[in-house]
């Protein structure tokens, strides 16, 4: 062996295909070399030390396959050990410095939880499919019973359709309270077409058709049957008739929404109410269709357009401009929500987004601290990426725990979600925590960490040389840091701008929409409803509602009492075709909201009557036909002249198409929510179109409980089949019908306040720390007579132009991004101006607020112990 | 030359190639040329084989290799054995002597006594 030992080949892998070949050719000649020592020739020497050595090939391949497997192990091994090592330093810096980790991995575990919260809802309305079976190929379209069975019968799209209304009962028990609830009438295949088992018993038969017999929802038999197992066959009162229990549907199933308790035979309406059945204008009825294989909505909606023609040249008088519009049932039970799901988990990102630039700025703050440890462990050979990749496990490590503790945060915020969001998931257990929503979870963190790690992480590991020079405040590594994370704060700034404008617009729009007029005084209002259906036919209903109101009217403490078919804010019921004497109206001024009203109606709500007089105790079945209209439609018919005298007629198949004076023009109350202007409304009186129903209104100041009382006798006194549901002030049927618009508002609200806190924190940090960094130059400027005010002005000014580019540049961002939420905004642009001074002028009241104590203590800065440091 | 080759058992060539190395750092021909001598060439060595055992013993750590440049000027691969694979020696040659004593007790029995 007398080779000198040196070494070849330092660093770097080897090269392993190299290496072998060299080796084995050393090999090969020294054992040509003996055997040529021994005598023989070159060519023999080499013929004989290949022979002694089999085939080198095969040699070579089998080293290499064992090197390289090993040259991979040893990789494996060494980036495990690398990533232990990462892991275990990340820990350990975590844990050292637990203000930072706790404020982090707060702020953190909000943003992820209230995403994942948020996702799980989206997940559950707008990715989850429809559970029905083959939900793909469910269409969806409205219009009346006899038009739906038209389409059925001649669209060739369809393989089966099923149709539902929607109806209101009074439900009571055996020896119970009555109770309004929400029910479907349904086609007795509607099961079978959505393709639902019952939990319990059975879905409905042809043979149920025209039976009294319901299926109940699933929350409705664990809330008034107990979960009793022993339902089947049961008897409940249904607005005074009994049905028999005959099913009890899964609980995650609510059809068309979870508003739905039952459902009872749609052929109870062609039996009981013919005329309602058969009337093409009553065009409250939808129906489903599962669509043929093959056949696309476009074909479906050629086909239903050549019906709708045909049905108009028949009937022209109810159908003439009237088609079906088909579309998905997905569109038509979730479509609607998208746009506010949408915004919310829009701004819930922001939210999100915010909060990691807030976690940003505080790792930043802490590398311009660890700057120094990075350049010794980049000098001592620790290459960028790995200094990178160690910050960047930080960051992930941050974001991980952060990411757990949101996921914990969202399966309880889940549990809180009130009924209000869940109202239009179409699957009860829809908004759950499943694969789809952790792997957003997950993508969400990971995204997370590089959002708020890379920039810092970057900044940080920058190289050895500048780092380590700089040994005084104020070099260039701090400048360039604070430069970075001004830029943070500025990013920041804009995107609570952007979440507070659009907090701002629907504040502005609740309040709008609240401060409406709705035509009535709602304070000291009660209503309830009665149900006639059970009274055997139209003179005993209307002797009954006559009735009602007057005993209503003699209740100790009740100053007015009144009905109509219509409640205010909630519905009007129904619209109706008409003509007025002397007058051609043209399509859209033909149709108005018809209801009828009894005598003390207008009295009760207090809406004020303008011309003429109310309906009244004259205005009898035998009396000559009167009509009262509202304010529109009196501008409408006969602008600028005297409406009363004049003459109208409902064109409704259903009512008498008797020629009605209009006797008083009345104010004009909100029937169909607070959003909606006033519409058209003609009122008759009720004892000259009976209904099945009355909205009663109460003028009573003692409130809903004495009336409750006083209702128990009342009501059988008038007819042992009457009872009253909903009972409740029409402040809270007011409240209630803008839920959804207060629950967006206050969502957005609790977001934007959040989105300032953290801006506030964020625009502390900084100015905080550039204030540290120029003590330096403060104590200069007072030293040369700067008083504490210029010293103020000087931080003031930098809060102020950090936030102000924050907040053009999100004013900027909102004008344009509030234009996606014009379908959540009633009475306000989009554009409001005033909101986006308002959210812009609070953040920079925040961003001065925030910079306020780091200024004073500017101000306090001793000239002198400010020059000696450093 | 009348030579003897001794089918090698399984593992044996490893164990001799760490005895080789248990005198000091040698690259794979004298490795060869080592059990050559010893052997008298009773024991002819697969050259062959002789190198992937040297890679599998470098890949299990009871050996180490190093590059230098010989007097030819070409580059030599020469093999020096780690405290493991000394460990491993000595547990193989204690193994050895076992197994040959006993298989000489078996191949020097005597016939046994039928009863």
């Amino acid at each position: 062996m007398t080779e000198r030992m040196r070494p070849d080949r330092p660093i770097g892998p080897p090269d392993v295909r190299k290496d072998v070949d060299d080796e084995l050719a050393f090999h090969l000649e020294e054992r040509q070399r003996d055997f040529a020592a021994r005598g023989l020739s070159d060519a023999e020497a080499r013929t004989a030390a290949l022979r002694r050595f089999g085939n080198p090939a095969d040699v070579a391949a089998a080293c290499r396959a064992i090197d390289e497997r090993w040259q991979q192990e040893v990789r494996r091994a060494s980036m495990l050990s690398d990533l232990r090592q990462d892991l275990v330093h990340a820990g350990r810096s975590l844990v050292m410095a637990p203000a930072f980790t706790i404020v982090a991995l707060l702020t953190l575990a909000l943003g992820i939880g209230a995403t994942t919260t948020m996702f799980s809802v989206v997940n559950a309305v707008l990715v989850q499919s429809l559970p029905f079976s083959d939900p793909d190929r469910l269409v969806a379209t409205r219009g009346s019973l006899a038009d739906l069975r038209d389409l059925e019968a001649g669209a060739r799209s369809f393989q089966q359709m099923a149709f539902w209304a929607s109806n209101l009962f009074n439900l009571r028990q055996e020896g119970g309270d009555s109770r309004q609830v929400l029910g479907g009438q349904v086609s007795t295949n509607l099961f079978a077409v959505l393709g639902v088992q019952p939990l319990l018993g059975r879905s409905f038969t042809p043979a149920d058709d025209r039976q009294n017999v319901i299926v109940l929802a699933h929350p409705l038999w664990q809330s008034q049957f107990g979960g009793d197992p022993e339902v089947l066959g049961r008897t409940v009162v249904l607005s005074g008739s009994s049905y028999t229990v005959v099913g009890v549907a899964p609980p995650w199933f609510r059809f068309p929404t979870s508003e739905f308790q039952l459902w009872a035979p749609l052929g109870i309406l062609d039996r009981d109410v013919p005329q309602q059945a058969a009337n093409r204008a009553f065009r409250i009825f939808s129906g489903i269709g599962r669509l043929d294989a093959g056949v696309t909505i476009e074909q479906a909606r050629g086909a239903a357009e050549a019906i709708a023609g045909r049905l108009a040249r028949e009937f022209p008088a109810t159908n003439e401009g009237i088609s079906f519009t088909i579309e998905s049932l997905y569109d038509r039970l979730v479509g609607d929500s998208r746009p506010t799901l949408a915004i919310l988990i829009g701004a819930v990102g922001l939210l999100l987004l915010i909060g990691c630039a807030n976690v940003a700025n505080l790792i930043l703050a802490r590398t311009t601290v660890r700057e120094r440890e990075m350049a010794i462990r980049m000098a001592l050979g620790a290459s960028r990426g790995r200094l990178v990749r160690q910050l960047m496990t930080e960051s992930l490590m941050l974001a991980g725990a952060g990411g757990l503790l949101g996921l914990l945060l969202a399966g309880w915020g889940i549990g809180l979600l009130p009924g209000l969001v869940d109202a239009r998931v179409p699957r009860g257990d829809g908004i759950r925590i499943d694969a789809t929503v952790l792997a957003f979870s997950a993508l969400a963190t990971v995204l997370t960490a590089i959002v708020f790690g890379l920039a810092p992480a970057l900044q940080a590991a920058r190289g050895p040389a500048s780092a380590l020079k700089e040994s005084g405040r104020g070099a260039g590594a701090a400048v360039r840091g604070r430069r970075l994370r001004r830029l943070i704060v500025i990013a920041e700034t804009a995107l609570a701008v952007v979440v507070l404008v659009g907090a701002g617009l629907l504040v502005r729009s609740y309040l709008a929409l609240t401060a409406r007029d709705p035509g009535f005084a709602p304070d000291h209002l009660v209503s309830f409803n009665v149900q006639f259906v059970a009274l055997p036919d139209v003179e005993s209903r209307r002797q009954a509602a006559s009735e009602l109101v007057e005993q209503l009217a003699r209740i100790p403490g009740v100053e007015a009492a009144g009905g109509a078919t219509g409640l205010p804010v909630v519905t009007p019921q129904r619209g109706t075709r008409f003509e007025a004497d002397g007058r051609v109206l043209n399509a859209d001024e033909a149709g108005a909201w018809f209801m009828a009203a009894s005598p003390g109606y207008f009295t009760a709500l207090q809406t004020q009557v303008l011309q003429g007089r109310a309906i009244d105790s004259r205005d009898t079945a035998a009396a000559a036909p009167v009509a009262v209209i509202n304010a529109v439609l009196a501008e409408q018919l006969f602008p600028g002249q005297r409406a009363i005298g004049r003459r109208l007629r409902l064109l409704d198949p259903q009512q008498s198409r008797d020629w009605r004076t209009i006797v008083g023009v009345v104010g004009d109350v909100a029937y169909r929510g607070l959003q909606e202007p006033p519409q058209p409304t003609i009122y008759t009186p009720f004892a000259q179109t009976p209904f099945m129903w009355l909205y009663v209104m109460l003028r009573a100041p003692g409130g809903v409980d004495p009336i409750a009382r006083s209702l128990r006798t009342v009501l059988p006194a008038v007819h042992p089949t009457l009872t009253a549901g909903n009972l409740r002030s029409m402040n809270e049927v007011i409240s209630q019908s803008v839920s959804v618009p207060r629950f967006n508002m206050l969502l957005l609200s609790a977001f934007a306040g959040f989105a300032l806190v953290l801006t506030a924190i964020g625009v502390y940090g900084v100015i905080a720390y550039s204030v540290a960094q120029r003590r330096q130059e403060v104590g200069v400027r007072m030293a040369i007579g700067a008083d504490g005010f210029d010293i103020l002005w000087l931080v003031l000014k930098e809060a102020l132009t950090t936030a102000s580019a924050g907040v053009v540049l999100g004013l900027v961002a909102a004008a344009l991004l509030s234009r996606f939420m014009g379908s959540l905004l009633f009475f306000v642009s989009a554009g409001d101006p005033p909101t986006l001074a308002a959210a812009g002028g609070a953040l920079l009241v925040v961003a001065l607020a925030a910079s306020a104590i780091p200024a004073v203590r500017a101000m306090r800065v001793a000239p002198v112990t400010a020059l000696r440091q450093e | 030359m009348d030579r003897t080759t001794i089918d090698l058992l399984q593992g044996t060539l490893a164990v001799l190639i760490l005895k080789a190395l248990s005198w000091g750092p040698m690259h794979g021909y004298g490795i060869a040329r080592w059990i050559e001598d010893v052997t008298d060439q009773d024991l002819l060595v697969e050259e062959g084989s002789l190198y992937p055992a040297l890679h599998r013993l470098e890949a299990l750590g009871f050996v180490t290799s190093a590059w230098s440049i010989s007097d030819t000027n070409r580059r030599v691969k020469s093999y020096t054995i780690t405290d493991r694979g000394r460990q491993r020696l000595r547990a193989e040659t204690s193994r050895w002597d076992r197994f040959s004593v006993a298989v000489s007790r078996v191949l020097q029995a005597r016939r046994p006594r039928t009863a």
